[in-house]
């Protein structure tokens, strides 16, 4: 959580862009792999992510703090953005279609295809759980969010998200063994 | 192979937005106009939910107490006025003078208007 969040919420929801750009440039990064975790396509990712933060900055006059970290609420955005994208574009994975960005964060190099296709393997595994699986895996390991956090921001307790996180991993285990005997 | 999938999962987290992307988003963003619409303060809704949960639960009780009192369920009812003596409600009953047998009052079902005059004639009786 950010550090005066609240006060720069507030500030945001009386127009003042400043703070709102912070809370931006705070979320924007865990927000975007967040998508991209989900739709496994760069410009899929890049489109969806400004529709969360435009809606977010201006529906936030009726945002209204429950407790709940403001992450929360952005990620509630992006999830329903995410529930359109595949429900209006019937979007496919390709598995031919590899991230170069991805590529070059983990150090890949085209001689090491095996790491590539195992990191590219395991993302279109991610697209193969359930959508709260995913919410899980995303938060846990790609942001580091505390099980306390992850279960607040999807409004669950946090036996809840372990069982997630254990479903999760089992399921990716017996998707990729599966590709891997194919 | 778990901890595998574990560490391959960590290392997505080095993924970062295009800094061109994050620019061109930020700047359309922050000069979009906020919806000035004006939004409903239903905060008021939060105190009526208690008294809006404690008039439910009020009617509830009256309907289950008055189907108690209504088949007479007299021990199970609390509407039963504590004030109230059954024993003195017995001497009371024992001292009233109806000045009616009621041995003599016959019903004969096949003459509704025999009934009737029977019964207008007690009453003037009485």
């Amino acid at each position: 959580m950010l550090e005066g969040e609240q006060n720069l919420i507030k500030k945001a929801k009386e127009g003042d862009q400043a703070s709102f750009g912070q809370l931006y440039d705070h979320y924007i990064a865990p927000l975007y792999r967040f998508v991209l975790m989900k739709v496994n396509d760069k410009a899929e990712a890049e489109d969806l992510t400004h529709e969360v933060f435009l809606s977010s900055w201006q529906n936030l006059k009726g945002y209204k703090f429950q407790g709940f970290p403001f992450s929360s609420w952005l990620y509630q955005i992006a999830r329903n953005k995410v529930i359109d994208f595949y429900r209006t574009r019937k979007a496919y994975v390709s598995f031919e279609n590899l991230d170069e960005d991805l590529l070059k964060v983990v150090g890949v190099s085209e001689t090491n295809l095996e790491v590539t296709l195992a990191v590219e393997t395991v993302k279109k595994a991610l697209t193969k759980l359930t959508p709260e699986q995913q919410d899980v895996i995303a938060m846990k390991f790609i942001e580091d969010l505390s099980n306390d956090e992850i279960a607040r921001n999807l409004g669950k307790s946090e036996g809840a998200v372990r069982l997630l996180q254990h479903r999760a991993i089992s399921n990716l285990k017996e998707i990729l063994a599966s590709w891997k005997t194919e | 192979m778990e901890d595998r999938i574990i560490k391959i999962l960590q290392s997505l987290k080095l993924i970062k937005p295009d800094e061109g992307f994050v620019s061109r988003s930020r700047n359309t963003v922050l000069n979009s106009p906020q919806n000035t619409r004006w939004v409903p303060n239903l905060n008021f809704l939060e105190t009526l939910k208690f008294s809006a949960a404690l008039t439910l639960a009020s009617a509830l009780l009256f309907v289950f107490l008055g189907g108690l009192a209504y088949f007479n369920v007299k021990n199970a009812s609390p509407m039963l006025l504590s004030g109230v003596n059954d024993n003195d409600l017995k001497v009371e009953e024992a001292n009233v003078d109806f000045q009616i047998q009621l041995g003599e009052v016959t019903y004969h079902l096949d003459s509704e208007k025999e009934l009737g005059a029977q019964i207008e004639e007690l009453i003037k009786n009485y």
